[in-house]
């Protein structure tokens, strides 16, 4: 299907009364979550599949909520960033640099407008990107067999892993944690029980949902709970929230050039929104006529980020919907949503499923229009959320983060399990271990293995098939390269070289 | 930890080495992946160890990590036989009260309310499957 036609077949759905309501439940639950600063997108998203699953909506339907909260979070997190200098995730982090400078000159409002404003161009720009980019890809990614598809998801895995985290090994450690944790279970093969120690209630191995609301919610809400309860209070005050006609003039470029920047780094695996943002807003600073003032409170410090970590949010989307390959850990739990509605993710789903495809494509569209509308006037709404004492938000997210552990399976032995991965999550933290590449290695491990598998089984058992594939071979040398790159480069120039690092990618 | 991961992967090759590592059509059986993900754990694990012993950390409020942490393991531990809506408005007014100096009768009115409330909404209203009370008093 062309994307015209695509897109024709697409908003139609969207637009029908039910996906619009489920869009905009689906936006505001983004933003009040971006807004939080106990819980974030892969925490939020990861605790409403299983309510949206149990409630038995339509899979397109739930999936255009999915998506509006993970895009209406990173539209949330910068309103943290600006108002108490507290990034609401971690891709909102560079918003606290100038953002937090204005408010402090009295500028609040502008720069909130214009974070909402930058969000919205790039994001709309982004899934333009979407669209254009989706359909040749998934006809390029149709001729791929089990070798292919193993190459991939190795890149995925090692890609993810070179940007995870500050160590490289600390990071891979993560994803063969990760993959072992997939293989618990029936083996999908062979029927072999593995690593169940005779309990049946590892038969069906770890559920990712239970694992990532452990390991992202459980444990943030841990490390709050371990720091002080005790949050900044905001003190400014919200007046003339539009950007005056100097501030446009400034981030005219800005918001093309972040827009590019973010899509392109969304769609690598494993870089999203945070380096996204890192990176649009250190291009900027090096272009702009008056580096020195970055910092001090200019619109384009809020501008880029914010533009970016929304675009790479579309662009994560591409090698999601046409690869089914995820490139962040909440894109991770978007995939197993994918699954768990009975689709199968990968360059099948928009010529099977068109309308699921389209209809979350489009929604995307509207869900940036009405972010834009619900995020100007309710901004004094989501900074009044921030008046509420940590001590009392807190056992209210734990109530949601146990609601959507039970709703998953209905069953009391994931609490135990969510609970233990969320100890595990807090020391990881403590450590410096990161828990994205346990999440999508948990994610993709089972697809990994039974396409290695099969691809053994078709060449009868000769690992050397894997290089008489070329498009295999090509993708297994980046996912070496991604790994060694790094060290090479130190080889060559004889020192170390500065990787650009996230703190934990959503 | 890097420590606690490299014994895993050890064990992980002693448990996954009964397992098959051919299949009937001649390619890997089910013992392949858990191996090479053994002697991934067991390697870079070990690698990791040295620096690992000289890590230090600081902590915090362990005492309030300490009481999350209990508070959900009672929850889970008395969920069966109490019911969603009693044990949850139990923990979230405990957790309330015990991270809240002030207003604690507020607070409590407020947990349980809270509670109920998403009882509501999520079991009556969303049809999410939740346990009920031993004695249905809620319908």
């Amino acid at each position: 299907m062309d994307p015209v036609a695509g897109l024709g077949l697409g908003f139609q759905l969207a637009l029908t009364p039910t996906n619009l309501l489920f869009a905009l439940v689906g936006c505001l639950v983004g933003t009040a979550i971006g807004v939080l600063p106990g819980i974030g997108p892969v925490s939020g998203v990861a605790i409403l599949l299983p309510v949206i699953f149990a409630s038995r909506v339509d899979p397109t339907s739930g999936m255009i909520m999915l998506a509006a909260v993970y895009y209406g979070s990173q539209y949330g997190g910068s309103t943290t960033s600006i108002l108490i200098n507290t990034p609401g995730e971690s891709s909102s982090v560079m918003t606290c640099l100038d953002g937090y400078a204005m408010a402090k000159k009295g500028r609040a409002g502008p720069a909130l407008a214009m974070a909402a404003i930058a969000s919205f161009v790039a994001g709309t720009l982004a899934v333009l990107g979407l669209m254009l980019l989706a359909p040749p890809l998934t006809e390029f990614a149709l001729g791929f067999g089990p070798h292919e598809n193993a190459a991939l998801m190795v890149l995925g895995l090692t890609t993810l892993t070179r940007l995870a985290g500050k160590s490289v090994l600390k990071a891979l450690l993560m994803a063969a944690f990760g993959l072992l944790l997939g293989t618990v279970g029936i083996d999908s093969m062979s029927g072999t029980p593995r690593f169940t120690f005779g309990s049946g209630a590892l038969l069906n191995g770890f559920d990712f949902a239970v694992v990532a609301i452990g390991l992202f919610a459980f444990a943030e809400l841990l490390s709050n709970a371990e720091e002080s309860l005790d949050r900044p209070v905001i003190r400014t005050k919200l007046r003339d929230l539009w950007p005056t006609a100097a501030d446009w003039l400034a981030v005219r470029w800005t918001l093309l050039r972040a827009t590019v920047i973010g899509f392109l780094i969304g769609t690598l695996p494993g870089a999203g929104a945070t380096v996204a943002s890192f990176m649009a807003y250190a291009i900027e600073k090096r272009v702009s006529k008056h580096p020195e003032l970055f910092g001090t409170g200019v619109i384009e410090g809020v501008a880029a980020p914010e533009a970016a970590n929304n675009s790479a949010t579309g662009g994560a989307m591409v090698p999601l919907l046409t690869l089914g390959l995820p490139s962040s850990a909440t894109a991770a739990i978007l995939l197993g949503a994918i699954n768990i509605f009975g689709y199968r993710p990968g360059p099948l789903l928009a010529i099977e499923h068109p309308d699921f495809f389209w209809g979350v494509v489009a929604s995307m569209y509207i869900g940036n229009v009405m972010l834009l509308i619900l995020n100007l006037p309710l901004v004094g709404v989501w900074a009044s959320i921030l008046r509420i004492p940590y001590g009392i938000l807190l056992p209210f997210i734990v109530l949601f983060t146990l609601i959507g552990t039970y709703a998953i399976n209905n069953d009391i032995f994931d609490i135990w399990v969510m609970v233990a991965f969320g100890v595990l999550g807090w020391i990881m933290r403590k450590f410096d271990y990161p828990a994205a590449p346990v999440v999508l290695a948990l994610v993709l491990g089972p697809q990994l293995e039974t396409n290695f598998r099969r691809a053994l089984t078709i060449s009868q058992g000769d690992y050397t098939s894997f290089l008489v594939h070329p498009i295999a071979a090509t993708l297994l040398v980046l996912a070496v390269l991604s790994l060694v790159w790094p060290i090479l480069v130190r080889l060559v120039r004889g020192r170390p070289t500065e990787v650009p690092i996230a703190v934990e990618e959503a | 930890m890097a420590v606690a991961l490299a014994l895993l992967g050890a064990f992980v090759l002693v448990e996954a080495s009964q397992l098959k590592m051919t299949s009937l059509g001649g390619g890997p059986g089910p013992g392949v992946f858990p191996v090479a993900l053994g002697v991934m754990l067991l390697g870079i694990g070990a690698r990791l160890a040295p620096a690992a012993l000289r890590e230090r950390t600081e902590f915090g409020h362990l005492r309030r990590v300490a009481v999350l942490i209990g508070a959900l393991a009672a929850y889970a531990a008395l969920l069966d036989r109490l019911g969603f809506v009693i044990t949850t408005s139990a923990t979230i007014v405990f957790l309330l009260v015990a991270f809240n100096p002030r207003r604690r009768p507020w607070l409590a009115a407020l947990g349980l309310a809270g509670s109920v409330g998403s009882y509501a909404l999520f079991s009556s209203f969303l049809k999410v499957q939740l346990p009920p009370d031993p004695w249905f008093l809620w319908p």
